[in-house]
């Protein structure tokens, strides 16, 4: 199929049977709405789309600058929509917690503006609070920056009821439940309102993050309550999922179902299974979830978490085959005298740059750890078999390590004995290299 | 009322043994002397072991300085002096009470704002100070210039909000513009002053601005360096993080019962229908509460722990790596981290009272200066002693013993496992960090209350008055 404008690919995303044989819930006829098959991933990209498809021209002639609060999806559709428009893109946030969320977007091109504040969430008295900051920009140079303002747009509502529920209702003949994450509430407000104007029965459940705990993408409930988007009553139920539980849910979508969803998608999944294992469906049930972004770029956020799903994966490391009768030690003193009398020791610093160039051992050179130890890795030994060397590190420890190491491969070498500290206060000067 | 909005508070094990052992301080009580402050000097030795065993763990150059600031207490002070912990002071008289508690001088260091009678008791006693402005180190400069044969140690403090360009006013430390002039001053006294590096404080709901300052921190530490300085240490402050609550559903349960009292306008939790900080605008919740987050759950040491693994985008090495590779002995300031579980507050029921809209109002013989500040409420359910066996939860105010109409002890509703009697005593544990003398006052001209330590010899709770502990 051809497609002449990325944002045509936005939208009409599959609809995705769970077999009942992988959730396990009888009666239960289970749909995942697969909204990160959206070009840049995510269910925002509609959202975003909604907001800015009638003003771009504008944006565009005017020469604006988009402003949002954003530190993930949003700010990615955005991006990527504003790329092609050749129009500038800035989002202003607090500090973005997943790494290569951050990546991606410096990667894409956007104008990242990160606020040391102190909460993630709205507070209009702190003057570093995203929303009061972008006001004060947008106060600067009100003609030329457009707020797409995606908390308290309509439009967000407006292009999830115009098209993500109306393409569920032409998916399937009834739709008894409908489950997704609360961020902006977009996405579970637009398509809720459409499906309950055919199927009046229908129950909206809303998924919340726990208090004290993180899920990207939704909030916690006092969150929402700042925000002052939530109407409790359009819910049958709001439900509260840890992030631990989040991952469980993600990962079982990942390997069950192939579904790469990111840990929102698996909160929803996982607060479903719950529902439904307290109140198991009597007659057949039909219920929609919505994926709502990919699990790439939260691969750090699983690692950070859930260290054991990764720790399957142990590499062998040079350490592990360190004998501990093998001696390396020199003091402070014999590594003077070693100075003194042999001008063919080799000394190897394996601080960081910025430490060695402030002070070092005369004579010494700087290889930081990092460098040898990937070396190591790759068995690679960049050291003179015929001349001694001896390692300096902070305090004797890696140090120690490395020259154990290569003493094994038959190298002559040393390590300062309770490290640079130690020849410091032995009272040997140092040299620094400003 | 069907509600039961408990919050019981988080209790260390040597909190309930006293709880057990409530004769020993009771008898302390007098008809005139309505309320005492308990503190629990073992319990500081053991959080400065947990903390010293972080470091340790990380084999990272270190000191702890406790700071004195939230307890004016003798005896905990003595008991860290024998533990050899530092100390930080911040006024001439938590000065004297350190050097009076037996800290040798080379442990302790003199922050705060300062007069010329505390310049001179550290320069007379070879006290270390943290600076906290230019034109302080200037006078500093004056009364050292006086001294024969002395390098005064000096520290520098640098301002959060200036060095890491938050649009927030504060006026703690210097700022980055007059980091130059610093320089100029400390090359032009080099005889004068001993710089041994820079400090700066972070609060306690913006730990992640820690690694972030550190390392602008390092920047600057290496400038002074490059101009031929020798900066061995930094001081990052305090602002560790505590738990006060038992469970956390409970203080979660009672935070969003109070702000859907807000939202909904009806079964208020603040006193006069407030929101304790919260209030409603067109529907949404707007403010900030008058109340730090009770509920941690990670302990101080873990966060400690979890700044010292923090890994800097700049060396893409550890901060407790980093520390290493430039020999630099890391300096941390917990107060209240290390008063954790070190005290209570004990008081008297006098009178119980209905408000004009149908509230109950227990008065205890104690005041609302007792129990903390403004915008730090102390929020977790005080302890009955009583033993009633008729057990029906009892929604109640908490009002002091001022003929004030501010003096509220609660300002928030709190959820009573029975109905006390007048003459009851309550507990307030947890209390050593800020709450139970920082701010006490003398209004009305109302006993204070006194401060007994409470400690374990030979197997058995024993008391003494705090200053002859």
């Amino acid at each position: 199929m051809i497609y002449s404008h990325i944002t045509e690919v936005i939208g009409n995303t599959p609809l995705l049977k769970i077999d009942e044989s992988v959730h396990g819930i009888k009666n239960l006829e289970l749909y995942a709405k697969l909204e990160y098959m959206n070009p840049f991933g995510s269910v925002k990209d509609r959202s975003v789309w909604g907001m800015l498809k009638n003003d771009l021209q504008d944006i565009k002639e005017n020469g604006k600058r988009i402003v949002e609060m954003s530190s993930g999806n949003t700010a990615k559709a955005i991006q990527g929509i504003a790329g092609t428009f050749g129009v500038d893109f800035k989002t202003i946030t607090n500090r973005i917690k997943v790494d290569e969320v951050r990546d991606i977007l410096v990667m894409m091109g956007t104008e990242i503006e990160e606020l040391p504040g102190n909460s993630d969430c709205h507070d209009p008295n702190d003057p570093n609070d995203p929303l009061v900051y972008i006001h004060k920009e947008i106060e600067k140079d009100p003609n030329g920056t457009f707020f797409t303002s995606q908390y308290d747009n309509q439009k967000n509502v407006d292009e999830h009821y115009n098209t993500t529920g109306e393409e569920i209702l032409r998916d399937l003949d009834r739709v008894d439940y409908y489950f997704a994450g609360l961020g902006t509430t977009g996405s579970s407000l637009g398509p809720g309102l459409k499906i309950k104007e055919r199927d009046a029965n229908l129950q909206v459940h809303g998924i919340v993050a726990d208090k004290h705990d993180y899920i990207p993408g939704i909030r916690t409930i006092d969150e929402l309550y700042e925000v002052g988007l939530l109407n409790p009553s359009f819910y049958q139920d709001i439900h509260n999922v840890n992030s631990q539980v989040a991952i469980d849910g993600m990962l079982n979508l990942i390997r069950k179902s192939g579904v790469m969803s990111g840990p929102t998608g698996g909160a929803v999944y996982a607060a479903i299974l719950e529902h439904f294992k307290k109140n198991p469906p009597v007659t057949k049930t039909k219920a929609v979830f919505v994926v709502c972004d990919r699990a790439e770029w939260y691969v750090s956020y699983v690692k950070k978490r859930r260290p054991d799903v990764f720790g399957q994966a142990v590499v062998s490391s040079w350490k592990d085959d360190l004998k501990d009768d093998v001696s390396v030690s020199v003091d402070a003193e014999s590594l003077n005298k070693m100075l003194e009398s042999d001008k063919d020791t080799m000394l190897v610093d394996i601080r960081n740059q910025f430490a060695f160039r402030a002070s070092h051992v005369h004579r010494s050179i700087n290889l930081p750890y990092e460098y040898i130890d990937d070396m190591f890795a790759h068995k690679t030994n960049p050291f003179n078999m015929k001349k001694p060397v001896v390692f300096v590190c902070p305090i004797g420890e890696k140090s120690e390590s490395i020259a154990k190491y290569l003493k094994q491969k038959g190298v002559d070498a040393y390590s300062l004995e309770s490290g640079i500290t130690a020849w410091r206060d032995a009272g040997f000067g140092l040299d620094n290299s400003f | 009322m069907s509600r039961d909005l408990q919050v019981k508070p988080y209790l260390h094990p040597f909190t309930k043994k006293v709880l057990l052992s409530k004769d020993i301080f009771v008898d302390c009580f007098s008809d005139r002397q309505g309320s005492l402050n308990l503190v629990f000097p073992q319990v500081i030795a053991d959080n400065f072991k947990k903390f010293k065993q972080v470091f340790e763990r990380f084999g990272v150059s270190n000191a702890i300085h406790f700071a004195h600031k939230p307890n004016k207490s003798f005896a905990l002070v003595k008991q860290l002096a024998d533990a050899e912990s530092c100390i930080d002071v911040a006024s001439f008289n938590e000065l004297q009470n350190a050097l009076n508690a037996g800290f040798d001088a080379k442990k302790i260091c003199a922050g705060g704002p300062k007069n010329q009678a505390y310049i001179d008791l550290c320069v007379d006693n070879k006290i270390s100070m943290s600076v906290d402005s230019l034109s302080e180190l200037l006078r500093i400069a004056e009364s050292v210039s006086k001294v024969e044969n002395y390098k005064q140690i000096v520290l520098v403090r640098l301002n959060v909000e200036s060095v890491l360009q938050m649009d927030k006013e504060s006026r703690f430390g210097i700022c980055v513009q007059e980091v130059d002039k610093l320089l100029e001053i400390l090359k032009s006294h080099r005889e004068l002053f001993d710089f041994q590096g820079f400090s700066f404080h972070i609060n306690a709901n913006a730990q992640k601005l820690r690694a972030k300052m550190f390392e602008k921190v390092l920047d600057f530490t290496l400038m002074f360096m490059k101009e031929g300085f020798n900066p061995t240490q930094i001081n990052v402050g305090g602002g560790f993080k505590i738990n006060y609550v038992e469970n956390s559903n409970q203080w979660h349960a009672y935070t969003s019962a109070l702000i859907s009292s807000v939202i909904d306008q009806s079964e208020f939790l603040g006193w006069n229908k407030s929101g304790l900080g919260y209030w409603n605008e067109k529907g949404a919740l707007r403010g900030q509460p008058q109340f730090g987050d009770l509920y941690q759950d990670q302990s101080q040491y873990d966060e400690l722990s979890d700044f010292l693994s923090t890994t800097l985008d700049k060396y893409q090495r550890t901060v407790a790596e980093i520390l290493q590779d430039f020999m630099l002995t890391l300096i941390i300031e917990p107060g209240r981290a290390m008063l954790d579980s070190c005290g209570m507050t004990v008081s008297r029921i006098i009178d119980k009272k209905t408000s004009s809209i149908g509230n109950n109002v227990l008065i205890l013989d104690m005041n609302r200066s007792q129990l903390g500040v403004q915008d730090q409420a102390y929020m977790i359910d005080p302890i009955l002693l009583g033993n009633k066996t008729d057990k029906n939860v009892y929604e109640t105010f908490i009002a002091g013993n001022l003929c004030m109409k501010s003096d509220l002890i609660y300002r928030h509703k709190t959820f009573l496992p029975y109905e006390p009697e007048i003459g009851e005593y309550l507990v307030f544990v947890n209390s050593a960090g800020y709450y139970m003398d920082f701010a006490e006052s003398f209004t009305l001209q109302q006993p204070i209350a006194q401060k007994y330590a409470v400690f374990e010899e030979d197997g058995e709770l024993k008391i003494i008055e705090d200053n002859k502990y």
